[in-house]
Order: C-alpha cells, then sequence, then structure tokens
C-alpha cells in the first residue's frame, strides 16, 4: 500500500519547533495545493494543530523525501532541525496511526474531543482543494468515523479532565442545568477565561463579572455576554450568586465564614457553590463546614481531574480493540479494490467470447434478439457469481493476490499488475501477456 | 379485597377464584418481579459504567413491568369481582397483596402524577423497592377477617385508594431525601464525587420531594376526607378517634408544616430535607405501626 505520513507532535518534538512548521488556517489552502505538485503524489492531506503537524499521502512512487522537503521548504526551516523529531509511517501503519489521532489516543490529553473536530476541519478542506479521491479519502472518512465510535463506544471522553470543565461538573452536580442560576466569576485571568467559556456552553446566562479594573471585567464580560462590575461591588453581587468563581492574585482569603454564615441566613440555606481557583485561595477553608456551602478549590479540583484521567487511560484498550477492527475492516475494502481492474476485465474478457460466438449463431434468433441478450445478460450474472464472491471472500481474509494472479493467468487478461502487499511494500508482477 | 356489608374477609369469597385467572395472575408477578430486578441490574449497569442516558433501556423496563403490574391487579381485581357487583374489589386482602398494590400505588406515582419530574437516575433506587414490597405477594398469606360495615361505597373506595397513593408518595419523597442527603456529604466531604455521577442533581432531587410531599399532602388530605364521608355514612360521625385516623390526621400536618416552610422559603436545603426524612417515621407508623394497638376500624387493613 503506496500510504505514507510524517509528522511532528507533542510526544517528540519541542513546541519551539512545532510551532515553525505549524500551518495556519490561511496557509493551509496553499499548502495542500503546493503539496498536490509532488511528482507521483496521487491524493494528500495535512493536519496541522497546537500539538501535531501531519502530512498524508497516497502516491505511486517513493514520495516520503519529497514531502520532508515541502516541510522544509513551505515554512524555510532548515530540515536537519526537525527530522530527527519526525515519525515516518507507511501503509497500514498510517491508517492506525490516523485512526489513532482521530480517537484522541494520541492527544496531549487523552480522548479530548478538539482533535476529532479538527481532523473533520481538515478534511473538508482537502476534499474542497480536491487533493482527496479514493484511498486516502477512504482513510481519513474512516478515520472521522472511528473517531465518534470511540468517543460513543467507549468511556474515553465520558469525564472531564481540565480544572475548568471539572469546576463546572461540580456546580451542575448541585444544581442540575445553570441556565437559572446566578453566576459570579470574581477575577479575569487564564482560568477564568476558560472556566466562563465552560458555562456559557452548558447554558449559564447569568454571569457577573468582578475585576480590579473594570475594563477588564468589559472585556472579558463582552466575550462571554457577561455583565461586568466593579471590584468594590463584588460583594452584594455575592449575596445574590448561586455559584461563585473565584481566581483573583489577592495575598490572602477575601470571602470570609463569617459573611458566607450571614449570607445563608438571608438564602434560607439555599444551596451555595464556590470554586476556588485561586492560589493562594481566596476562600476560608471553613466555608465548607456551613451546611448547604459546597467549596471546591484547586487541589480537589485536580484530584477528580486525575481520577478522571485514570479512568479514560483504562479505556485505552476498548478502543485499541476498536481501532484494530476499523483497521482490519480497511484492509479488506482496499484487497477488494484491487480486485476491481480484474473483475472489470473479466467482464469484458466474457463479453468478447460471447459477443463473438452470437456473431455466428446470430441469425438463427431473427426476432428474439431481445430474449437472447437477456439470456445472455442471465447466464453470465450466473457464470461470474460465484467466482466474484470468491473474490470478496477472499479480500476479506486477506489472500486475494493469489486468486488475481490465477485469474490473469487463466484467461489471459493481460498488462502489467501492481499489487500492494498488507504491510506496504509494492509488489510488481508481469502477468502473462496476450 | 375491600368489598360487601359487614363480612369478614376472605371467608364469603374463599374458593370463588377462577383457576385461570389465578395461575394468569401469578404468573405475571413473577414475570414483573423478573422484569423489575432486571431493571435493577441494567441500572447498576448503566450507573457503573457512568453513562448518563435520557431514555435508558433500565428505564424502559421498568414501565414495562409497570404496565403488567397494572394487568395483574386488573387480573386480580375482577377474578374476585362477582357479575353484579356495583363495584369491583381492590385487592389489598391480604399482606402480600396489600405489599404488591402498594408497589404499584409507589410506579403509579412515579410514572403518572410526578411525571414531569422524574429523572433516569432515580431509578436505580426505585426498582430495588418495588421488587422488596413485591416478593411478600408470592408467599399465600392467610387472609384477615374483618368484620366492617358498608364496604359497598364509593367514599370508601376512594379512601382507600388515596390512602395509598398518598403513603406512596411520601415513601417517594422519603427515597427522594435519602438521595439527597447521601449526595450532599459526598458532595460536602469530596468523596467519591464520581460515584454519584448518575444520579440527579440536588436541585433536581429537592423538586422531585416537594413535588411528591405536594401530591403525598392532597392524596392523604383525599382519604382523610373520604374516610370521613364513609364513616358518616356508616357510624353517623366525621371523624372517630381511633390510632390510625389521629395518625393520619398528625402525618398530613407534619408534612403541611414541612411543605409551608419551604414554599415560603424559610427554610431550604439539607435541613429541611432531614426533616422530611425523620417525618416518614410518621408514615411507617400510621400505615403500619398503628396496627399494633388492635384498637378502632383499621385493625387488620
Amino acid at each position: 500500500m503506496d500510504l505514507v505520513c510524517i509528522g511532528v507532535n507533542h510526544k517528540l518534538c519541542p513546541v519551539q519547533i512545532r510551532e515553525q512548521l505549524a500551518f495556519s488556517e490561511s496557509d493551509l489552502p496553499f499548502a495542500l495545493a503546493q503539496l498536490r505538485q509532488i511528482d507521483g503524489l496521487r491524493e494528500c492531506f495535512l493536519l496541522s494543530t497546537c500539538n501535531r503537524v501531519e502530512v498524508y499521502g497516497h502516491a505511486v512512487v517513493e514520495v516520503e523525501p519529497s514531502l520532508i522537503d515541502f516541510l522544509s521548504d513551505f515554512h524555510g526551516v532548515d530540515k536537519d532541525l526537525f527530522e530527527p523529531y519526525l515519525y515516518r509511517h507507511r501503509g497500514r501503519e498510517v491508517i492506525r496511526h490516523l485512526f489513532r489521532v482521530s480517537g484522541g489516543l494520541d492527544s496531549l490529553v487523552i480522548g479530548e474531543n478538539e482533535i476529532y473536530g479538527q481532523v473533520r476541519s481538515a478534511f473538508r478542506l482537502a476534499n474542497r482543494i480536491k487533493t482527496l479521491d479514493s484511498v486516502l479519502y477512504q482513510v481519513v472518512e474512516r478515520a472521522i468515523r472511528v473517531g465518534k465510535r470511540v468517543r460513543s463506544e467507549t468511556k474515553i471522553n465520558d469525564r472531564s479532565v481540565s480544572v475548568s470543565s471539572i469546576a463546572v461538573d461540580l456546580a451542575e452536580k448541585i444544581f442540575g442545568r445553570l441556565t437559572e442560576e446566578q453566576i459570579l466569576v470574581l477575577g479575569t485571568g487564564k482560568m477564568s477565561d476558560k472556566t466562563m467559556k465552560h458555562l456559557v456552553a452548558s447554558g449559564a446566562r447569568s454571569i457577573t463579572v468582578a475585576s480590579r479594573t473594570y475594563e477588564r471585567a468589559l472585556e472579558t464580560a463582552q466575550r462571554f455576554g457577561a455583565r461586568p462590575i466593579g471590584f468594590d461591588e463584588w460583594f452584594r453581587a455575592l449575596q445574590a450568586s448561586d455559584i461563585v468563581i473565584s481566581s483573583t492574585a489577592a495575598p490572602q482569603p477575601i470571602i470570609h465564614v463569617d459573611d458566607v454564615k450571614r449570607i445563608m441566613n438571608q438564602r434560607r440555606h439555599k444551596p451555595l457553590c464556590f470554586i476556588d481557583i485561586a492560589v493562594p485561595r481566596d476562600i476560608d477553608p471553613r466555608v465548607a463546614e456551613i451546611d448547604d456551602v459546597y467549596l471546591y478549590d484547586i487541589d480537589d479540583l485536580k484530584s477528580v481531574s486525575e481520577a478522571n484521567l485514570r479512568l479514560r487511560k483504562k479505556e485505552v484498550e476498548h478502543c485499541e480493540a476498536i481501532i484494530a477492527r476499523e483497521v482490519d475492516s480497511f484492509d479488506q475494502w482496499y484487497e477488494y479494490l484491487q480486485a476491481r481492474p480484474v473483475v472489470e476485465k473479466l467482464n469484458a474478457y466474457f463479453d468478447e467470447v460471447v459477443e463473438q460466438e452470437l456473431q455466428k449463431a446470430r441469425h438463427q434468433f431473427k426476432g428474439k434478439e431481445k430474449e437472447l441478450d437477456a439470456l445472455v445478460r442471465k447466464m453470465k450474472a450466473s457464470f461470474l457469481h460465484v467466482p466474484l464472491e470468491q473474490l470478496k471472500e477472499r479480500a476479506q481474509s486477506g489472500s486475494i493476490e493469489r486468486y488475481l494472479e490465477a485469474l490473469h493467468t487463466l484467461f489471459q487478461l493481460g498488462g502489467r499488475r501492481t499489487v500492494h502487499s498488507k504491510e506496504g511494500r509494492t509488489v510488481k508482477s508481469e502477468a502473462s501477456s496476450s | 379485597m375491600v368489598r360487601g356489608e359487614c363480612v369478614p374477609f376472605g371467608s364469603r369469597y374463599r374458593g370463588r377464584e377462577k383457576g385461570f385467572s389465578v395461575r394468569l395472575s401469578a404468573f405475571l408477578i413473577v414475570l414483573v418481579i423478573g422484569i423489575y430486578f432486571a431493571a435493577f441490574v441494567r441500572y447498576l449497569f448503566e450507573f457503573l459504567k457512568l453513562r448518563q442516558a435520557r431514555r435508558s433501556w433500565a428505564g424502559r423496563l421498568v414501565e414495562t413491568g409497570f404496565l403488567l403490574h397494572t394487568l395483574q391487579i386488573f387480573v386480580r381485581t375482577f377474578s374476585f369481582s362477582e357479575a353484579a357487583a356495583p363495584l369491583f374489589y381492590l385487592p389489598v386482602r391480604t399482606l402480600g397483596e396489600t405489599s404488591s398494590f402498594f408497589a404499584w400505588s409507589l410506579a403509579f406515582v412515579y410514572f403518572i402524577l410526578v411525571k414531569r419530574h422524574r429523572t433516569e437516575g432515580f431509578g436505580l433506587a426505585l426498582a430495588p423497592v418495588l421488587v422488596l414490597f413485591l416478593i411478600p405477594s408470592l408467599v399465600p398469606f392467610e387472609t384477615r377477617p374483618v368484620l366492617l360495615p358498608d364496604l359497598n361505597n364509593r367514599y370508601f373506595l376512594l379512601h382507600i385508594l388515596s390512602a395509598f397513593f398518598g403513603y406512596a408518595s411520601f415513601a417517594l419523597a422519603f427515597i427522594a431525601g435519602a438521595l439527597y442527603l447521601t449526595q450532599d456529604r459526598a458532595l460536602k466531604l469530596k468523596i467519591h464525587i464520581d460515584f454519584y455521577h448518575n444520579l440527579p442533581p440536588l436541585e433536581e432531587l429537592e423538586r422531585f420531594l416537594f413535588r411528591t410531599i405536594f401530591w403525598g399532602l392532597v392524596l392523604l388530605g383525599g382519604a382523610i376526607v373520604t374516610g370521613g364521608f364513609w364513616t358518616k355514612r356508616a357510624f353517623g360521625t366525621f371523624l372517630l378517634i381511633e390510632p390510625k385516623s389521629l395518625a393520619a390526621l398528625i402525618t398530613w400536618l407534619a408534612y403541611f408544616v414541612i411543605m409551608l416552610l419551604h414554599e415560603v422559603s424559610l427554610m431550604k436545603g439539607r435541613r429541611v430535607i432531614l426533616i422530611s426524612v425523620w417525618a416518614f417515621a410518621l408514615v411507617l407508623f400510621t400505615f403500619l405501626g398503628t396496627s399494633v394497638f388492635r384498637l378502632g376500624l383499621h385493625v387488620g387493613v
């Protein structure tokens, strides 16, 4: 099989080199168009994310050095710089690798969903630029299907592993859907941003943002459709909130146990959830002792994250089994694909022989041409049925090559034929000439 | 069976059951137990698999079990009825029948009255409770003879039905409360949070709990009122001073106070739910405990 993949990822290659090889969204169409120009490359596909840059190809000749040159030339990076970190896959390994990538098994966070969307986007783009045709098209399309299967049939992404999404999950465990809850976000750091992104995705509609500088609160609030307030107003907002997410840079706690006790009395003990993602902590830990108050700090969230990650790792085995089955299924499809030209030739051979004999006997069937044609079609279908079914079966068991050779010899189908072995070797054979 | 005019339960009807109906009813009850048990196993599987499904297979099994149990109740009811009878019998004659009818009432309240508020995760706790209440129906208990006047009365039938549904509502509230408190503890202590992944969130449980208490109040209130109308007809007074009637009134008042505290926002969250869980002791006392006094109308019923 002439499938090839070269690439760098987060496991082997330092970020300083990865970022030099990454393709921006606007670069990708040009890069694909340029890649298509490589001699002997029938199909190509590019996957560029923050964790990986991979070039896939389906070629009739050796193209690996050309692909490395392409990466080097396009980015103006000396290939000596990235070659030591480069991985290369051929044939069946290319399929397995892309299936694992799409399933999230090769990701920094196992089972993450983002890569699935990225493979889909790259597939759409390659389709638009028309750099995919038959084989690589099937590989990428099946990789997307595998990504979906792995996520729906295993627990690989059942649990959140990022601190911000765990924070939102815990709030949902108390309040259910967050559409009616009043949410107060204290501080406008990177973590607050990530948490607000998850809150909005979970349907939260009433978010208030407080920051030491009103402008930052305003800027963050505008991005998430929230309400900005000045830092002097946060305590009043706290009294009306159901969920408080705090990540200020305050050197000591800003939310004290006595204040929360007073607030809980005013709330008649309606549950109140605090998520403290600040270091040092913003909320006095004794707050957790009050009835109906739920407090989670960064260590709590991290321990949940680690537990969820362990759960995901346990699922890798199930995912690998699915991937192995899908790779086998692709092999069968590919083996049968190789039989297509032979089947077409066999059909043509049969038509030719029948036509020759019919010419001799046609005058005996004058006025009954339609019936004769129907009879010939029926006979042809009956004659070819068993051999074609056998070919399909052999394709499934991976031993089609011998049969194709036999057909060539027995029926003198002619021509020089290329057979691709499972391991990716290209075997050229001379069929008996006509 | 509840019917007749001042006749001992069971004595008059013993031996009248049609053979086929009895066998069908026995088969159905075994089938229902099997289905509820399968639902429980499936719930456990879904729970441990940590998959949250909106329409789980376990939920469908419980629904199927409920429908078959309803059919069994009908078969049981009509297999004892006489053609000329103006009312049909309720199968609450023996301990086994009473227990089975209570299980059916639990499922009825869950599937019909609080349909909008139910969640799949709650079924995990409900399915084993239904199995437990159905098991006594497999044992052939003796029919308890009870002498009561004017049983052939619509008020009496309504009284029995609404009392069962009322107790079932409070039992569901108790289960929801127990789930709330266990989960609250896990969330507070940050232990086994994962274990509770598939259970409904705290606020959903609270809403479900107070919805069932609302129906419990309406239905137990209905049982008290219809019981009053029946005693007026039978004994000439609306209220007979006897243990079960008094206990039912106290239970109704206790739950009314709990509901009031919650609805006027005087008390929310863990405390009011803890009180509601304790209040279930009154329901148990009213439903089962008053029999020990062996006084009044409800002896043996």
